[in-house]
């Protein structure tokens, strides 16, 4: 698979995450503006796009569904269909993967790439939910949230790690978003340690409200353009390569995720992100990588998902992601910068465009234009994204690089 | 407001009865399937094929009714009045992954004890109780775990 053909990124563009900017105009300014800058940033016509694939996080989450024909209106499109995914935090991930699919089989040349997310349109505290399995887990008031609070119990409990950990990781974050400008918490003082290190009831190493107050629910979009890799060189910008990806899946139910009766799973557990971990090692595969090659991540950050993440990554051993965030190797300066762009914590949790985000982020690291050179990663090479879908349970791995053949 | 009750209830999504009542069975008794091909026992029951030999032919399961605890959280949800969630005694709960006495496993929430009482290991057996608001405004009930 390390043949298989690449494709390049030649444009992206974001929308701000100023909460009191967006929700003036609603998704339909904010894509709007994500498109148009990626256009911009490719010196490209909308009139030469072909093919086009969305993200958004589904229906229940903001009210709008068939998504194809008012998005294109909204944004001048028609009549090239644009491609709805539907796949929540891990669905900018297979936008690519289905826009790579289009331009590496020929059937377009120029691929808009689109997630978004609208967080006010429907009461979605509710309705997020929903991405759950909605016969059993979500009837029995498991969410999102309670899922990877579950996953988090386990991991202290498993490794002997306390808050400091997740503390840790809330304030890395914070230290990029305070960094970006398009950061929904830029120039937001981080919560305390104490803060983060409070727990919600003595003993039961659940971080308080001070810590949940830390994730920036936004509404927003991100929007890249991928074109053959033969035609990289016909766009202003050092191109940067889609180089693997993949999709992969794990029981839906949080119950079923402990010793799953089949040999796919065997062994894994609550702290154990498998749809994860079989999706890196295809994309590292198909990248012709290993996770001692990468210079950054971007991972699904609300609460220990991050350390859930970096070891399903193969960036660290089971167990010792906890350690890798304390040591502060997830820092400017660390072994792996990851979420250099505040991440859901600080820069925003748009959910639909959450992989989206990390790819936009990880193109300019990979160009070297990010805005303020303070988190720019030096002389950075191969970039992976990390997408979290439901409790987990679908997860894309996405693989970037700007090294030639 | 809903006609029926004086409670503030969310209708972004109307969830019907008729889903509650093909689930009736797994939700009120802990019932799930055994696959009479190769002896796997699940659940929630399966609709049809068994993932572990991809057998078709399954039978139905009772599952214990007791376990212990495997993993647990206490989630204080501040957003009780608001968040539309229709779910009984959101706020202050202790959910937890229960390990049933045949290795199977549930998650669901505790009733019935003090938060500080919680621990890994405690005995607890099955109870129905109030899970989420039908479009109706009735009531879907399921299961839930009590000290044993």
């Amino acid at each position: 698979m390390a043949n298989a053909k690449r494709v390049a990124i030649v444009g992206v563009g974001q929308s701000l995450r100023d909460t009191a900017i967006n929700k003036k105009g609603g998704w339909k300014t904010a894509v709007v503006d994500a498109v148009y800058a990626a256009l911009k940033d490719a010196r490209m016509e909308p009139t030469e796009l072909d093919g086009g694939v969305v993200n958004y996080h589904g229906e229940a989450y903001m009210g709008h569904g068939g998504l194809g024909p008012p998005l294109a209106e909204t944004l001048g499109l028609a009549p090239i269909g644009i491609i709805p995914v539907i796949a929540q935090c891990t669905g900018g991930g297979i936008t690519a993967l289905t826009a790579w699919s289009q331009v590496a089989s020929g059937l377009h040349r120029r691929v808009l790439c689109l997630a978004f997310d609208v967080d006010d349109n429907v009461h979605i505290l509710d309705n997020y939910n929903v991405s759950n399995d909605s016969d059993w887990d979500y009837m029995a008031g498991i969410g999102h949230e309670e899922a990877l609070a579950l996953r988090e119990a386990a991991y202290y409990r498993k490794y002997g790690y306390d808050l400091k950990v997740v503390a840790r990781w809330y304030q890395s974050a914070y230290w990029y978003a305070n960094r970006n400008p398009k950061a929904a918490y830029f120039k937001v003082p981080p919560p305390s340690m104490e803060e983060l290190t409070r727990e919600v009831l003595p003993g039961s190493k659940l971080p308080s409200l001070e810590a949940n107050r830390g994730v920036a629910f936004t509404l927003g979009a991100a929007a890249w353009i991928m074109v053959p890799e033969e035609d990289a060189a016909k766009y202003p910008k050092k191109p940067v390569y889609m180089a693997g990806g993949e999709y992969c899946v794990s029981p839906a139910l949080i119950s079923k995720n402990i010793r799953y009766p089949t040999a796919a799973f065997e062994g894994s557990d609550l702290t154990d992100l498998p749809a994860t971990r079989y999706a890196a090692r295809k994309a590292y595969e198909m990248a012709g990588i290993t996770p001692d090659d990468i210079d950054l991540a971007q991972t699904y950050s609300p609460g220990l998902a991050g350390a859930l993440g970096l070891e399903a990554l193969g960036i660290c051993k089971p167990g010792e992601g906890g350690k890798f965030i304390l040591d502060g190797q997830i820092g400017i300066e660390g072994k792996c910068p990851t979420n250099t762009n505040g991440g859901q914590i600080a820069f925003s949790l748009t959910s639909g465009s959450d992989v989206g985000d990390m790819i936009v982020e990880s193109v300019q690291q990979l160009r070297g234009e990010v805005d303020l050179p303070a988190r720019q990663v030096k002389n950075a090479e191969v970039a992976v994204c990390q997408g979290y879908q439901a409790i987990g349970s679908g997860s894309t791995v996405t693989v970037l690089t700007n090294r030639k053949r | 407001m809903s006609q029926f009750s004086g409670e503030w209830i969310n209708h972004d999504m109307i969830f019907t009865t008729f889903r509650a009542w093909r689930e009736r069975l797994g939700r009120y008794r802990l019932e799930g399937s055994k696959c009479l091909g190769c002896g796997q026992v699940w659940f929630p029951q399966r609709h049809g094929v068994c993932p572990k030999c991809h057998g078709r032919d399954l039978g139905s399961y009772q599952c214990p009714s007791t376990g212990k605890v495997e993993e647990f959280i206490i989630k204080d949800n501040p957003f009780t009045d608001l968040s539309g969630t229709h779910y009984h005694g959101r706020g202050k709960r202790v959910l937890a992954m229960i390990e049933l006495d045949d290795g199977l496993h549930v998650a669901a929430d505790l009733e019935d004890l003090s938060t500080a009482d919680v621990k890994v290991g405690m005995r607890v057996r099955m109870v129905t109780r109030k899970w989420m608001r039908e479009s109706n405004s009735n009531w879907q009930y399921g299961y839930k775990f009590v000290p044993a």
